[in-house]
């Protein structure tokens, strides 16, 4: 076991230093040169030689690279070009709003997710399962951004109901958060959907009715523990996604100040810095989950530790 | 059959119906605040910092500058500054000071802290938006509490363009530290600084008791709100709809496609200003190809483009042709200048020039320009019609940017551009005019030593008339290159509801005096 879980944190000890390999070169590689991009239209060429001594950019790329390394694993990755504070610092500050709207919006997936999933497996082809296969067909169709709009144009503006955006009042969560969850609600609701009505027709299942075991304990006790071994799975993917993957849409369009608002706007005031940092923040999240995930399943799961 | 309705449903419906209107009714706030929706966060809140225009909005309102835009006229008129004398032919200028000022800390203003934000602000350190402009100082000598005198290397006509800058305190400096300093500046404006959450809000409130002194050009008023909050709303839809709801008092740079919604809401009023700085045109660059150094070829795609049409179909008549290189607002403007849309002339051009037809020309825009994709295609279908292909291509703009330093063969034959503007046109005649200029389209022309000697005299001579007249010589010289031309100026439109009333300050491009904002309910 302790061979397994080290081998899993050296293939991911790995895949962040190759990522953090990738994100150097893209952007020293890229076409737009930081320095060109962070000068004023008025700066003089006497400014863009400072500049680029500045940052270190007039050394030879591999002695850049080796420096980018060691700053990098001191946790420095260089100064925010619009803030003029240390990139990792500006993500921080905005990471908490990010975590918190993903944490409701995960437990909304989750409760709807599974409750619409569970109940249209027990009752197939019933009101619910019928309308519950359309939210989820909706909830993976149709787009964040444009259901964000939908949401502001319909309970902001028309209705009054909702505010529209920031985060203040736990109202401010309800937009944001069921947007974020709307995809996440449809693939819980047909994971699990599906895995129960597998449960359903097993042998154990029937077994136990024929005992008189009440229909309630066999849904949740013998049927639903059994078919959450795949949910599960999934759950933590939709976790790591929620953060660092629909946050970038929602955060924008709801205004909310986290991290996925801050690297639209970073992009497009080209803070390349933050950019960067936000992206090797995202692959140790991901990286991150999936050694806990793999850990999980091998204890779980012996089969995967002998393999 | 009648059901009985039970009791936790109805306190389910109160309690969701309590917990609905409570949000709106905290979004309410208090009748005399003002919360202004911004498109940028901004870079900072400290004067010595600001990176671009957005934070100037902002910051500025909690300075006072020697020199500040006349809220009804937009000219400078003095703040801090009693009086300017320009001595030794604008080699140096004597500042004399109101000695009224106070900052928030109850300290005077005085010429040493006029000395400390100009020289922190010229600091590269800091990273200043106009600290290249600064380099135009030699010294900065004070000469008591309340005169100073501004030593510059030679005679800088354009010298009103450095005394906007918010006066920052010195001693707050030495005695708070750096990181106070910029993380709760003080000022001696109308507002003082309560709080700033980075990607949320910066919270201003008004001080009491200003103003503190009367000025002979500048008018001071009380001001009419409590405090305004500054809230960073990136989307314009989530932005325009926070107006519609009351979330927002006031909102900028709208678009006209934008205005149809608002111009239902009877609660909005909305106003618009043609007399901001805006300057979009199509820059050729014969770097790229020596063809786009074909004056003949250059006049026919000048004759070739209707300016008009492009400003009522893409910006729905919010905007004006341009014909010069010079923003409405700028000194030397000429409106006489005109460039009549003719393709029979276009095709004249066009057949004397040694341009090769079905030669593809790249058209180069990026997403800086609003409508970019939209002004591309209708200038390809316009060039198509005399008879110039062309093909368009999408830059992100770092890379444009980037290009465009470095003179890369990569960009296009033209770029559509935009310029943010200003009220004097020094800087970018220095920048793209000149033939030595980083961003120079033409370096031998016919009349190179001319038009260089004249663009570097019109930043020494003192007389605005006669530097109009020198400013106007030189655009008539580099018309002659006919290499790129202006298309268009757009409308600043603006939108508030109904409880404020605010009217934008001609000339400027920001946010300007936001102090003036009046309750009207």
């Amino acid at each position: 076991m302790q061979g397994y879980i080290l081998k899993r944190i050296l293939i991911a000890m790995f895949t962040i230093f190759a990522v953090l390999t990738v994100v150097f070169f893209i952007f020293r590689l890229g076409p737009a040169d930081p320095v060109a991009v962070m000068l004023p239209p008025n700066a003089t060429p006497q400014d863009a030689e400072n500049l680029t001594k500045k940052f270190g950019l007039d050394q030879p790329l591999m002695v850049q690279y080796t420096n980018y390394l060691k700053n990098a694993f001191k946790g420095d990755f260089g100064t925010s070009f619009r803030f003029n504070e240390p990139a990792l610092k500006v993500l921080f500050e905005r990471f908490p709003a990010t975590l918190q709207l993903g944490l409701v919006a995960f437990v909304i997936s989750v409760l709807v997710g599974l409750s619409v999933g569970i109940i249209s497996a027990v009752k197939p082809d019933s009101f619910i399962d019928r309308i519950g296969r359309l939210v989820a067909l909706a909830g993976m169709s149709l787009p964040s951004f444009w259901v964000g709009v939908m949401l502001i144009l319909f309970f902001g503006v028309t209705l009054r109901w909702l505010p529209i955006a920031g985060k203040g009042t736990l109202a401010h969560y309800i937009m944001p958060s069921f947007c974020m969850s709307l995809y996440p609600i449809a693939l819980i609701t047909r994971l699990s959907r599906s895995s129960m009505l597998d449960a359903l027709k097993s042998d154990y299942v029937v077994m136990a009715r024929i005992k008189g075991v009440p229909e309630f304990y066999v849904i949740l006790v013998h049927a639903f523990k059994n078919a959450s071994i795949p949910v599960l799975t999934v759950i933590f993917g939709i976790f790591s996604g929620l953060i660092v993957g629909s946050a970038v849409v929602v955060e924008y369009i709801f205004s909310w100040p986290g991290i996925g608002r801050l690297v639209m706007e970073s992009y497009f005031a080209r803070d390349y810095p933050v950019v960067q940092v936000f992206v090797i923040f995202v692959t140790f999240v991901v990286v991150t989950m999936n050694l806990i995930v793999d850990i999980i399943y091998a204890y779980i799961d012996p089969r995967i530790r002998y393999q | 059959m009648n059901r009985p309705i039970h009791h936790q449903t109805v306190m389910a419906v109160v309690i969701c119906t309590i917990l609905f209107m409570m949000p709106l009714s905290a979004l309410a706030g208090s009748d005399d605040s003002v919360k202004v929706g911004l498109r940028y966060d901004p870079s900072t809140v400290n004067i010595i910092e600001i990176r671009n225009g957005n934070d100037i909005a902002v910051v500025s309102l909690m300075h006072q500058p020697l020199l500040a835009p006349h809220p009804e006229t937009g000219d400078r008129v003095g703040v801090l500054a009693k009086s300017f004398e320009i001595l030794e032919n604008g080699k140096k200028i004597r500042v004399k000071m109101y000695p009224g000022a106070r900052f928030h800390t109850g300290d005077p203003v005085t010429a040493h802290d006029v000395k400390f934000t100009y020289e922190a602000c010229a600091n590269p350190q800091n990273a200043n938006m106009i600290a290249g402009l600064l380099d135009e100082i030699e010294d900065i000598e004070v000469v008591d509490d309340h005169t100073l005198i501004f030593h510059f290397w030679e005679s800088y006509a354009p010298w009103e363009e450095l005394m906007w800058l918010g006066i920052s305190s010195k001693k707050y400096y030495e005695t708070a530290g750096p990181e106070k300093f910029r993380s709760h500046p003080v000022g001696s404006g109308s507002l003082r600084f309560v709080e700033r959450k980075i990607g949320e809000y910066i919270h201003l409130e008004a001080v009491e008791g200003y103003p503190l002194y009367e000025a002979e050009g500048y008018p001071f008023e009380k001001i009419r709100y409590k405090d305004i909050k500054f809230i960073t709303v990136p989307d314009d839809m989530t932005r325009l709809a926070m107006l519609e709801t009351g979330e927002l008092d006031l909102v900028g740079e709208i678009l006209p496609h934008q205005l149809k919604r608002l111009q239902r809401n009877k609660q909005i009023n909305i106003k618009k200003s043609d007399q901001v700085p805006s300057l979009f045109g199509l820059a050729c660059l014969p770097k790229t190809d020596p063809i786009m150094g074909d004056r003949n070829l250059g006049l026919a795609i000048r004759h070739g483009i209707n300016r008009q049409e492009m400003v009522d179909k893409i910006f729905l008549g919010e905007g004006y042709p341009l014909y010069q290189f010079l923003s409405r607002v700028e000194l030397g403007y000429d409106p006489s200048v005109v460039v009549e849309f003719n393709p029979e002339i276009a095709r004249a051009f066009l057949k004397k020039s040694d341009y090769k037809p079905g030669t593809p020309l790249t058209l180069t825009y990026t997403s800086l320009v609003p409508n970019a994709p939209l002004i591309a295609a209708l200038i390809q279908k316009y060039l198509k019609e005399i008879g110039i292909t062309t093909k368009l291509q999408q830059l992100e703009e770092g890379t444009a940017i980037t290009y465009t330093r470095n003179r890369d063969k990569r960009l296009g034959h033209i770029r559509l551009y935009g310029w943010p503007g200003n009220r004097d046109p020094n800087i970018r005649m220095l920048l793209t005019l000149l033939s030595t200029a980083p961003y120079a389209a033409v370096t031998d022309r016919a009349r190179k030593v001319e038009i260089d000697n004249l663009i570097l005299l019109q930043a020494r001579e003192m007389d605005k008339t006669k530097r109009a007249d020198m400013i106007k010589e030189i655009f008539k010289i580099t018309d002659f290159d006919a290499v790129g031309t202006v298309l268009f100026g757009l409308n600043m439109i603006y939108a508030m509801n109904e409880r404020i009333d605010y009217t934008w300050t001609p000339k400027e491009a920001y946010f300007p005096n936001l102090h003036t904002i009046k309750l009207v309910k």
